[in-house]
């Protein structure tokens, strides 16, 4: 038990600041990342040490973020309040108010929240994290030429969609 | 000129995106994640040999159930049809009944 306390206390901040960029949330950081570090300890009989620890946590977290948008996408479906969930994302600050406030950094926030968890999650892993394009293959069970091609076009795609922002923004400044 | 435009914007992305989020990590935080990890000990994982031993010796049992059948010359009363299907069906039940045990309980 001394070992996982040891093991929690150096990836807590690794695994906090991954889910952090992976949900765009900073509110239920601490339980997510509580449920990462139980599937961990409940996956570790089964480690036999082929893939570093941290390997295994960006697995976990990109697995659990999957699932947890997943959810919400069908609560939302079947919520009868839909309409308020949708008023209330909309009350949070767009990527074009952000920008008129020459907030660059919050901008990309929120364009990678548009783009695909799957695309997020590489580009995170990649630009945030510094991992090899084949620790993110094993990470994602993707082949490296997939990893490849979607981190160019999420980023292709985060570009055109801050370009769109900014021309937005003259036009309507 | 407007390659460098395009250089400077590529490089404030670059910037955007190696630059983590802020992130508070709760005081005690690990206290509650060991707080909430299982009592008991997981089950040590189960050796990749033991279902294909399993089968055969579930196989063997059969072969020798029937052997002796065969042996104490109850082959023909087995080959009656309403027989033969009542003994494939509570053969097939228990091998179901295996199966969802070895895949479906909780460890």
């Amino acid at each position: 038990m001394d070992d996982f306390t040891e093991l929690v206390e150096r990836h807590q901040t690794m695994v906090f600041r991954t889910l952090a960029r992976l949900t765009g949330d900073r509110d239920g950081l601490e339980d997510l990342a509580q449920e990462v570090f139980l599937r961990l300890f409940r996956a570790l009989p089964h480690f036999r040490g082929q893939a570093q620890v941290t390997t295994f946590l960006y697995r976990i977290m990109v697995n659990l973020v999957n699932d947890e948008f997943r959810r919400r996408q069908k609560a939302r479906r079947a919520s009868p309040i839909e309409e308020e969930e949708r008023t209330l994302e909309h009350s949070a600050p767009g990527p074009l108010e952000l920008l008129e406030q020459s907030q660059r950094q919050e901008a990309v926030e929120a364009a990678l929240l548009r783009l695909d968890p799957r695309d997020r999650a590489i580009l995170t892993l990649h630009y945030q994290e510094g991992r090899a394009y084949e620790e993110i293959a094993a990470i994602l069970d993707a082949p490296l030429g997939t990893v490849k091609t979607r981190l160019y076009r999420a980023r292709e795609r985060l570009k055109v969609m801050l370009k769109e922002w900014t021309s937005t923004c003259r036009i309507e400044g | 000129m407007p390659d460098r435009r395009v250089d400077a914007a590529d490089a404030a992305l670059d910037v955007a995106l190696r630059r983590a989020p802020e992130v508070r990590i709760p005081p005690h935080f690990v206290n509650r994640v060991v707080a909430s990890l299982p009592r008991t000990p997981a089950d040590p994982p189960t050796s990749p040999w033991v279902l294909p031993a399993l089968s055969l010796a579930g196989a063997a049992t059969l072969a020798s159930l029937g052997w002796t059948a065969i042996a104490l010359g109850w082959a023909h009363w087995f080959s009656q049809p309403p027989v033969l299907a009542a003994v494939l069906g509570i053969e097939a039940a228990a091998s179901l009944a295996w199966v969802w045990r070895v895949f479906r309980s909780p460890r």
